[in-house]
This record gives structure tokens, sequence and C-alpha cells, in this order.
């Protein structure tokens, strides 16, 4: 019936029930997940509903510079902000792009490992969570990260979309997006390489 | 000559691919000669296929689909 996007679209414009059942079935488990990182999951649920009343509000408005998914999510992440910044939880980008100190402290005053990456017991991703205890520990130090950081991990590493497409859902820069992908991937290595020495999750 | 603390800062940087030539091959010249920066880069590549293979989110219920639907449809009214 909606075959493509196009006719997903008009139909959610002439307030067809069938489209939206449609487009919440496609988009709305990508959209929860992008609220989540953003929110936290207790209101994820009320952010993406907010999401769903406002694109319904402005899709007859929706230009298609880009997927219906990407404009969805767009959405929901403007929703997200504006629920932080009510309730005064939103992380500046400034303190979100700073240096790791942990980090920074395991190289010497010429740049050298000191000390160095321990080696862990794992030659790839599923070896690695053969362990059910480091998947637990890693998803609650993904539930941990601030705002932006566990949005831009959630839209690169889980939804696959690419750095310039995550600056246009999130608005922020390419260079910022990088950062903040860096500075959360470098607290997942950190969390691993712990778990890996001490066998205790690093939020414990 | 790209410091080990250069190839961390960077790291992201080179695997989504942002990194001009000449960063290229000095991260390339450096991980020949260094095996903590090959073991680094190594596992955090290990660290990024992990992440995208955590929890997964069910997909709505058609119950949920449907209550969803209702307040959507009553809100255009």
């Amino acid at each position: 019936m909606f075959e493509s996007e196009d006719k997903l679209i008009a139909g959610m414009i002439e307030g067809n029930d069938a489209a939206f059942r449609v487009a919440i079935s496609h988009y709305q488990v990508s959209m929860m997940y992008l609220a989540a990182s953003l929110v936290g999951q207790k209101i994820a649920d009320e952010v993406v509903q907010e999401a769903w009343f406002s694109a319904l509000k402005a899709i007859h408005k929706f230009e298609k510079r880009s997927s219906l998914k990407t404009w969805l999510l767009r959405i929901v992440a403007n929703e997200g902000k504006t629920r932080l910044r009510k309730e005064k939880r939103m992380t500046s980008l400034e303190a979100l792009t700073e240096a790791d100190p942990a980090f920074a402290s395991r190289f010497d005053g010429s740049g050298h490992w000191n000390p160095g990456p321990t080696t862990w017991d794992a030659d790839s991703p599923d070896d690695l969570l053969t362990r059910d205890e480091l998947k637990a520990c890693m998803d609650q130090l993904i539930e941990s990260l601030p705002d932006m950081q566990a949005a831009t991990l959630n839209l690169r590493e889980r939804q696959g979309y690419a750095l310039n497409e995550i600056c246009n859902i999130l608005d922020v820069s390419e260079s910022n997006v990088r950062v903040l992908l860096h500075r959360a991937r470098l607290k997942l290595f950190r969390c691993i390489e712990h778990f890996q020495e001490t066998g205790v999750c690093c939020t414990d | 000559m790209l410091t080990c603390k250069d190839v961390c800062d960077n790291a992201t940087r080179h695997i989504e691919g942002q990194s001009g030539l000449w960063d290229r091959i000095g991260l390339r010249f450096h991980l020949l000669i260094c095996k903590e920066c090959r073991r680094f880069m190594r596992q955090f590549r290990m660290m990024i296929g992990t992440s995208a293979k955590l929890n997964d989110l069910d997909q709505p219920t058609d119950k949920e689909i449907d209550e969803l639907v209702t307040r959507l449809v009553s809100s255009q009214d």
C-alpha cells in the first residue's frame, strides 16, 4: 500500500491511519533509541510521542531534502534537547568535547604510552561479548554517557549513520560530532580495558 | 613524526576515513614500529564492533502502535 516513501508521506499528510501505522512500525525503534540516549529511558516514550505530534503538524512542509527517517530523528533530537534544556540537564558541548584526563594521563611527556594498553583476552567483538557481565557493563556505561555523546554513539554505532548525517540530525558541526564520538569511544575502551584487568565493571 | 598520543587522539578520524594522505602514511609508519599502538588500534576497532552489538530494543507491539495511532489521529481533530 505504501511501497514508496513518497506514498507513505502522502498518506501521513492525508491523516491515513494505515500510513501512521506503517511509519510507526518502521521508525519507532530508531526514534526510541535516539530519545533514550539523549534524555534517558524513563522519559524517552514521552519525547518520542511529542516528536510524532510535531512531525504530523509539520509533515505537509517536509521538503524531502533528507529521508523521512532522518527528518523524524531530527525532530526527536530537537524535542529531546528542548526537554533537557527545560530540565537544566543539557551538558555544554564545550564540556563534552574536552580531553578525557584519565586518558591523557596514559602518555608521558613525549607522547609515548605510559602505561601502554593491556592485551585483551578476546579476538573479536563476539568473543568479547561472550561474557554477559561485560555486555551488561557496557550497556550501563552507555546509559551513563552524557546526552550528546550517547546520542552520537547511538547514531553511529547502532544505527550506522555517517558523520555528516549525524550533524544534520543533532545540529552540531562535523568536527564536534567526531570529537563527541571519539570521547564516547575512549570511555568504552577504558571500560572494557578495566573489565579485562579486574573482572569488575567500571561503573560499579 | 606522530607520537602514540597523536595516534590515540586521531583514532576516530582515521577509522572514519577523515585523515589526509600524509596523516595516513604517518599512521602506517608509526604502526610499523609501535606494537602498543598496533594493539590499541586493533582493540579500539574491536570495541567499536562490540558496541554495535549490544542490547536491541523491541519492536512496538500491535497494541502499542494502535494506541499511538489513536492519540495521533485524535490530536489532528
